[in-house]
């Protein structure tokens, strides 16, 4: 009963705190983030295992952790409102080369970010060459660029 | 047979084919950055020792007639802690009684120095220690709680009545 406890207080615990932390992907890491997620890692395995490193407990853990992420996504299927508070959704930050600075800020994305994004992804040089670009929910930046003249 | 089709975000005046609802995303920043305040509070209380392991709050001063015992208010299942009791005179012998879930609720890991006695009570332990005479002596006791709740304990050092503490063990 107790790792069945353990595997669900981390999930939750995991799952607000990342969600509720901002949007970015494995992609977007930094050195340093990427650093944190693997003393974060540690530091989770401890709490769920505590003394018992039993192949017992660890399949306890296992299967609890994929019942929770299971469940879960039904109730997303059922509860789209629920999806969207867990998930996120996409957020436009240029819509037809206008910039929506109120969402950049509230999004905590700066020009920067998405001009690196344009340059990465679409070999773009300047921002007035993206049509849009979205805040995807998985914390990608997409972009679109403009037409080109003569296209 | 009619083939159900999935709903399909709704094509934006600039041509964007998404489904943002920015009331709700609206919602969702303002949680984020009530979530932020609440993360630092977080980390605020425990520097203040709200979750035990050291820090201002987790730990209490109790006097007794007979001296004073410096025990933990706040404990983390299945981490050990000190409890520290000073008696107030020099005598060649002391008396510790501890009444509460001893060993049920706490358990003593060690007890340093060692008790020349200990005894079973209906409610409790009873340790008896040799002291330099003239020494104020100190004991300490290294407690690991066996589950999260509340511990409730009565200390009593040589023939003072029992001190009373409640013990917080977090999960």
């Amino acid at each position: 009963m107790e790792s069945v406890l353990r595997g669900i207080t981390i999930y939750i615990i995991l799952l607000v705190i990342t969600r509720f932390s901002g949007r970015r992907t494995m992609g977007e890491m930094t050195a340093f983030e990427f650093v944190l997620l693997l003393i974060v890692a540690e530091t989770t395995q401890q709490a769920l295992l505590g003394d018992d490193f039993s192949i017992s407990n660890a399949f306890v853990l296992i299967t609890t952790l994929f019942a929770a992420d299971i469940v879960l996504s039904y109730l997303k299927g059922w509860l789209p409102r629920f999806a969207i508070w867990l998930d996120g959704q996409p957020s436009v930050l240029i819509s037809d080369g206008q910039v929506d600075a109120h969402a950049l800020r509230r999004a905590r994305i700066s020009i920067e970010e998405i001009l690196e994004a344009a340059r990465e992804n679409q070999g773009l040089e300047r921002l007035d060459q993206i049509k849009s670009a979205v805040l995807e929910a998985s914390g990608s930046i997409s972009l679109i660029p403009r037409p080109r003249d003569g296209d | 047979m009619s083939v159900q089709q999935p709903d399909m975000p709704p094509v934006r005046a600039d041509g964007l084919q998404l489904a943002e609802d920015r009331r709700v995303q609206e919602r969702i920043w303002t949680a984020e950055r009530v979530s932020h305040v609440v993360l630092l509070l977080i980390v605020l209380a425990a520097l203040a020792g709200v979750s035990g392991s050291g820090g201002l709050l987790s730990r209490t001063t109790l006097v007794s007639e007979s001296g004073t015992i410096d025990a933990p208010r706040i404990l983390r299942w299945d981490t050990a802690e000190d409890l520290t009791l000073r008696f107030a005179d020099a005598a060649p012998s002391h008396r510790l009684r501890l009444e509460g879930p001893i060993p049920h609720g706490l358990f003593i890991e060690s007890i340093q120095p060692q008790p020349s006695e200990s005894r079973a009570a209906p409610n409790g332990i009873t340790y008896d220690f040799t002291a330099e005479d003239e020494a104020r002596a100190a004991v300490t006791l290294r407690l690991r709680a066996g589950g999260p709740g509340l511990v409730s304990l009565g200390i009593a050092l040589d023939d003072a009545p029992p001190v009373a503490t409640t013990v917080i063990v977090l999960p």
